[in-house]
């Protein structure tokens, strides 16, 4: 029977010379992540980071790869690529969670909590972390040195962030004179010189904001004492600081006894609780956070004071870590989406936004993403209860809406964008690669992330702006001008971070990446990038 | 897809059957010269067919002496799994033929009254009217596909589909055999080889599922390698009622 059938079969593929499947090139997609986040990690100042030591950790983390499809988790060009293993992409409803714990020597680590859910396949997700030897505008760094005798104070001292660059409040921290200080394990540490880190961050400085611990000011991960069980909710900062000590090389984490934390509150606090600016007498809670666990931790509420002319909270600890002294808001239990429609919108355009959550003037997050007049819902979880405004820019930074939400925990809200004051004429890139000594162009090709900039030296790799998701090879835009303006462009593939730079683009663009005449393999490392090709052919099997 | 181990095969299995046809014919012209005397060779018949073009009826009738002529219908549905390589991949494919025509023969029978062989020796021509001529070819990885350190169950990564299309439906037919080999006072068998000639090249759509797709774009690739795929060759038997 099998004979009976092969020889039917010979008959019908018609005799001939030629191999039906000469010079075929099956491809299997890249495109296997379905869920990615994108960390765009920065000094603060607008410069990338890179060689960061990166831990993938919580509940969902063992489900989490590079974009590679690797767990070998690098920051490469300020780029950590994160993508959900397609086995367990979440269903309706459903959220996956993980965090990020970053460390950079010279650098206040952070740990960055990423959700993924359906419907928000891709997500952008800035991330600061604060260099302690240059700190911007509107954060204030001490570090002051205590001698100690074999471990003990003998004197009471005051330490301060001091009133510094740009940051007219204080954070000021008081020992008690014969003060002994115990690492994470309570053994008493002995030594001559206690090394201390104050960090004293403006909250009404949004730039500073962006070192907010976490990364965002909503956290799902608040224990409200005395209960242990975290909550969600949204913090409203009135003042956030750090305070780190060692001596020798051990980190001090508790002491013999109480001291004693005073926070000056930034005059521009919007008092939640009573509706005003903040005033003595005020009630203000006071929070601690762990980076190790990304824990907010309720210590006790604090009455604000004037002491010298200024709104200061005094309060006692007997640890070390971040403090803050705020208002909590719960968060909405439910997803909030949000339909972005503007009438000058073209179809098949993507635009690239930045979408803001704020609460009491302050940027609660940041999300940045592109949206097409059919893909244009913004999913966003545990937005505060009230007091929720939604806030849209442009890739420019232009304000295109602003919209307070009316209704508390509204599933979904349509906001209407505003045409920004320049729509450039559509530009579109079509990529094309073609591997060595092959004839054919790749079928299939990569869904990867495009920056740019206008054009600057190569060696200035700062001011990227996200142009969007190319996918499958091709991105159709309004934010490039065609003709005149030259940009570098910087594309993210993987673990792989390319850069061109100076190119003006057409209104219609097509290059192929391939050795050939008139085809594109960089001119930065060029033989580099052709051994990566070749690489990548061979690993495709082209 | 035939390989040079395939084509070879083909060649040796041609010989075998053409010797086979020689012997037996020869046979039966031994033991049945004197019976079978018809006074035309083709006699008025249902015709029953199997053979590479699939199974097939026809009535045929007698036109002259030496001459005769037959039409009638066939369909070829099969379908069949092979293993084969696209690239670097290790496929299964699962292959499937609709080839459905109506044809009309025209047969003669050039030596009737010779003793040897030859007298049952016939040659035909016509042309067949494809209602539908279409292959299909299915395939999927043997094995999961490894990213990175993600491992891909080969059922995720998909299918891929290719369609071969003949939109020109006439073809030419000819071939030879030997017909009239006697099984009974009504019933006799008969052997042809011959070809169609598909008057159009074939026409290739390829489609992927999940990650193939995009493999689409090599559709021109094997429309353009099989531009010469025009012989259909028929080897098959046939079965006759004569009335």
């Amino acid at each position: 029977m099998k004979i009976t059938r092969c020889w039917m079969f010979l008959s019908v593929i018609l005799a001939c010379c030629t191999n039906p499947l000469k010079d075929v090139e099956v491809q299997i997609s890249t495109n296997i992540i379905h869920f990615s986040a994108l960390l765009e990690v920065q000094d603060g100042n607008g410069n990338p980071l890179s060689d960061i030591n990166v831990v993938v950790s919580g509940q969902d983390a063992e489900k989490i790869y590079t974009l590679g499809g690797t767990r070998n988790f690098n920051v490469q060009g300020g780029i950590l690529t994160l993508g959900l293993h397609p086995d367990s992409d979440p269903e309706p409803g459903m959220e996956l969670r993980f965090s990020i714990r970053l460390d950079k020597a010279g650098y206040l680590s952070q740990l960055i909590s990423v959700y993924m859910m359906e419907g928000q396949e891709q997500q952008i997700i800035p991330v600061n972390m604060l260099p302690l030897a240059s700190a911007p505008g509107g954060v204030a760094v001490a570090t002051p040195g205590i001698p100690l005798q074999g471990g003990l104070l003998p004197a009471e001292v005051t330490i301060s962030s001091g009133a510094q660059n740009g940051v007219a409040e204080e954070t000021m921290v008081t020992l008690p004179g014969n003060t002994t200080f115990k690492d994470n394990a309570g053994v008493t540490i002995v030594g001559e010189l206690l090394e201390a880190t104050i960090i004293h961050v403006k909250p009404s400085n949004p730039a500073a904001l962006n070192y907010f611990p976490g990364g965002s000011l909503i956290s799902d991960n608040v224990i409200q004492a005395p209960n242990t069980a975290p909550v969600a909710g949204v913090f409203n900062p009135a003042a956030l600081a750090n305070v780190e000590m060692r001596i020798g090389s051990q980190e001090v984490k508790t002491f013999s006894q109480p001291v004693t934390i005073a926070m000056q509150l930034d005059p521009l606090f919007y008092n939640m609780t009573t509706g005003a600016l903040v005033k003595a007498g005020d009630q203000l809670s006071i929070y601690s956070y762990e980076t190790a666990t990304g824990i907010w931790r309720f210590e006790s509420m604090g009455t604000v004071v004037n002491i010298s002319g200024q709104l200061t909270v005094v309060f006692q600890t007997d640890h070390l870590s971040w403090f803050q002294v705020c208002n909590f808001i719960g968060s909405c239990p439910n997803t909030q989406s949000f339909l972005l429609n503007g009438g000058w919108m073209t179809a098949g355009i993507k635009y690239s936004l930045t979408i803001e959550a704020m609460m009491a003037n302050k940027v609660i997050l940041t999300k940045k993403t592109d949206i097409t007049t059919k893909d244009n819902i913004i999913k966003i979880n545990r937005l505060p209860l009230t007091g929720t405004t939604i806030r849209i820019r442009n890739e420019t930074g232009e304000i295109l809406a602003t919209h307070s939400l009316a209704g508390s925990c509204t599933p979904l809200t349509t906001i209407t964008l505003n045409r920004p004051s320049v729509v450039n004429r559509k530009v579109t890139m079509q990529l094309y690669v073609r591997c060595p000594n092959k004839t054919a162009a790749v079928g299939v090709l990569p869904t990867f992330y495009l920056y740019y900039r206008e054009a600057r030296p190569t060696i200035d790799v700062s001011g990227y702006k996200l142009l969007g998701v190319v996918e499958k090879g091709y991105i159709s835009t309004t934010m490039l001008t065609s003709g005149t303006v030259a940009y570098d462009f910087k594309a993210v593939w993987g673990d792989i971070v390319k850069y061109s730079h100076n190119k003006v683009v057409a209104a219609d663009n097509s290059a192929t990446v391939g050795e050939g005449e008139g085809e594109v393999i960089g001119v930065i490392d060029p033989q580099n990038n052709l051994e990566m090709l070749k690489e990548k052919c061979k690993e495709y099997g082209l | 897809m035939p390989t040079k181990h395939s084509h070879m095969q083909y060649r040796i299995a041609f010989l075998v059957l053409v010797c086979w046809i020689a012997a037996t014919t020869g046979a039966q012209a031994q033991k049945n010269y004197y019976y079978k005397q018809p006074a035309k060779f083709f006699s008025k018949a249902i015709t029953f067919s199997l053979g590479s073009q699939g199974v097939g009826v026809d009535l045929r009738l007698p036109f002259s002496e030496p001459a005769g002529v037959h039409f009638g219908a066939s369909i070829l549905p099969f379908s069949m799994p092979v293993n084969t390589s696209m690239g670097k991949y290790k496929v299964r494919s699962v292959m499937s033929a609709e080839m459905y025509n109506v044809h009309l023969v025209l047969d003669w029978a050039p030596f009737p009254h010779t003793e040897s062989i030859m007298r049952k020796f016939t040659g035909s021509f016509g042309a067949a009217y494809f209602f539908k001529a279409r292959t299909k070819v299915e395939s999927k990885l043997r094995e999961n596909y490894v990213y990175g350190e993600i491992v891909v169950s080969k059922e995720d990564v998909g299918t891929m589909r290719t369609e071969v299309t003949f939109k020109n439906m006439l073809a030419p037919y000819f071939s030879a055999g030997f017909q009239n080999i006697y099984v009974g006072e009504y019933t006799s068998f008969g052997l042809s080889a011959g070809a169609y000639y598909m008057s159009g090249a074939p026409q290739v759509n390829m489609s992927g599922t999940n990650l193939l797709e995009g493999n689409e774009v090599n559709a021109p690739v094997v429309e353009r390698n099989m531009s010469s795929y025009r012989w259909w060759p028929v080897l098959q038997v046939n079965f006759n009622y004569e009335f």
